[in-house]
């Protein structure tokens, strides 16, 4: 659906994104994640045909993205989306659906329901919220009845409410078969709704796959979560045991484990001696839990780690 | 497109600005001749000898007077405004992400600059005619070689003139399209344009032009009072109109170049 093939893009000396590839298949919920400044917003304007490409190649449904019809069943909106403030929803939808090109009537009725926003359409945008600009905005890319659509941080600007309310509205478009690319600073977001995601950092693909492909890309963490009466102790017995390959106090105080809890790599045999070992030694172990390393985590030891 | 672009032309407060301002000047134009009674002094503007007693004069004096500054300025400010005030909104990189192509969206908003240019000529004619009748009524005037022109021909002459006007006047807003399309600026292409009537007129003021004088965008202005000689001498006529269209032709391609070139950043 959607190809990036090297895609490189240069301002004078300075390279906003460098190399960069990664591929949105049919039915996806695709994460594009980065810090400010990292090139997702660039990527996401060379898609849309707004900047040329200075190397590389960018394939909408198999169409070159900045070529004659390389929009068509593509639609989305890049940064803040902007409208025509003097005049009413209905009247920048029509607007848009003019620069669409589009034969008959626009599904207005429709797109402006499944936003929400029916009954608010002749009021000027200048009177619009921004969570109401930014389902506006989804309205809008929504009149194209795109088989692509493209976030760029949808849910920017939105109380919890509002939040939530978007998140079910991506999840409602997935479900009726839109490839949604979404990029996002809201990483517990991205982990609730893509399947796939990419991770970039300096303009640099640093991670690309599933989420379970891209958190389990670190084998170096601990991969158990261990709450324990005594801590100290627990790590003396855990530092002089073969099943353990590592291990360290957490930082902050366990959630709702209770005690004090230490953070440990298992070796082959997995946790149990590990337990064995720790209970001869007289430590009480309170609680034994996997240690799944958040998408949050491994964003920020991933960009991070490169600046 | 072109509808919709005029549309939002027509819906902007600095469009609506302009023409209120342009349908002002022939109003306050007669508001003062009737209190103070006195037109401006003889040589200073065609046909400002007869203003005190035919309304026929008052569009004429209006047209010629306006084309020095007030409709380079109204045209420059919304022309200025044509695509840098949607790069500020953010609405370009919204409209360019549909299936519109660059070069059809430039089109349109360079046709929507044009029809007001012709909007502006026609409000300042129109409201001159009707400030002017309302004044004075109309009367047959002398034409500047001195042959009494009738009634009709007075009226039609305003309205060729205006018309006349319009052309360097959309010359002038290409212009400022150029430079709203390079700065991404709206006032700054706004006052660049006045700038440039400015030193033009400066230019052929102080007679630094030569013989390029002629061709000064500026000095096209003035071509349509040869619609008041007996017989019409046609060769500035003509002149004035190709002069304009070549002026206008090469800042839109300029502006076209540009425009469907540039990366959009914001």
């Amino acid at each position: 659906m959607l190809e990036v093939r090297d895609f490189t893009k240069t301002f004078g000396d300075f390279v906003a994104v460098d190399s960069l590839s990664f591929e949105v298949c049919r039915g996806d919920v695709y994460g594009f994640l980065g810090p400010n400044g990292s090139g997702k917003s660039t990527t996401i304007r060379a898609v849309f045909g707004l900047v040329e490409p200075t190397e590389g190649e960018i394939h909408l449904l198999g169409r070159p993205a900045g070529g004659p019809g390389g929009r068509e069943g593509v639609a989305g909106f890049v940064d803040a989306p902007g409208f025509y403030d003097y005049l009413s929803a209905r009247d920048n939808l029509k607007v848009l659906a003019a620069a669409d090109r589009r034969k008959g009537e626009p599904p207005m009725a429709r797109v402006l329901h499944t936003v929400g926003l029916l009954g608010r359409e002749r009021d000027k945008v200048k009177t619009y919220s921004t969570g109401m600009k930014q389902r506006l905005a989804i309205a809008s890319a929504l009149l194209r009845e795109p088989e692509v659509l493209i976030l760029d941080e949808p849910t920017n600007g939105l109380d919890p409410g509002g939040m939530r309310d978007a998140r079910a509205l991506i999840r409602r478009l997935n479900e009726d078969g839109l490839t949604i690319f979404l990029s996002s600073h809201l990483l517990a977001e991205v982990e609730q709704l893509c399947n796939r995601v990419a991770v970039i950092g300096h303009g640099r693909l640093l991670a690309e796959g599933t989420i379970a492909e891209v958190v389990g890309a670190d084998n170096g963490r601990p991969g158990y979560r261990l709450a324990v009466d005594d801590a100290k102790s627990a790590l003396r017995i855990l530092e002089s045991s073969t099943h353990v390959t590592g291990a360290s106090v957490a930082a902050e105080p366990p959630d709702g484990l209770g005690g004090e809890e230490i953070r440990l790599a298992a070796g082959s045999e997995g946790p149990g001696p590990i337990v064995r070992d720790l209970v001869a030694g007289g430590v009480a172990v309170l609680a034994l839990v996997p240690a799944r390393p958040s998408l949050e985590d491994l964003f920020l030891e991933l960009t991070e780690e490169r600046s | 497109m072109i509808r919709w672009e005029l549309y939002k032309l027509a819906r902007q407060r600095r469009t609506l600005f302009g023409l209120g301002a342009t349908a002002l000047v022939p109003v306050l134009f007669v508001a003062a001749l009737e209190i103070t009674r006195q037109g401006p002094p003889e040589g200073e503007a065609p046909f400002a000898t007869q203003l005190l007693e035919n309304g026929l004069v008052v569009p004429l004096v209006t047209l010629a007077f306006a084309t020095f500054v007030l409709l380079p300025l109204v045209v420059a400010f919304v022309a200025g405004d044509a695509v840098a005030g949607e790069v500020s909104a953010g609405t370009l990189k919204t409209v360019l992400s549909r299936s519109v192509g660059r070069t059809e969206l430039f089109l349109s908003k360079a046709a929507a600059v044009g029809v007001y240019c012709l909007a502006v000529s026609a409000v300042l004619a129109g409201v001159g005619l009707a400030a002017g009748y309302l004044a004075g009524g109309f009367a047959p005037i002398a034409g500047l070689g001195g042959t009494p022109i009738s009634v009709g021909r007075g009226i039609a002459l305003v309205w060729a003139g205006a018309g006349l006007v319009s052309v360097p006047l959309m010359a002038l807003a290409a212009f400022a399209v150029f430079l709203s399309v390079t700065t991404h600026n709206s006032v700054g292409s706004g006052v660049g344009a006045v700038v440039l009537v400015l030193l033009l007129r400066l230019a052929s003021g102080l007679g630094l032009a030569g013989p390029l004088d002629p061709y000064l965008l500026t000095n096209q202005f003035e071509a349509w009072l040869n619609l008041a000689r007996d017989p019409i001498p046609w060769e500035p006529i003509v002149r004035s109109l190709w002069v304009s269209l070549l002026w206008g032709i090469s800042f839109l391609t300029a502006a076209w170049a540009v425009f469907t070139r540039r990366d959009v950043l914001s």
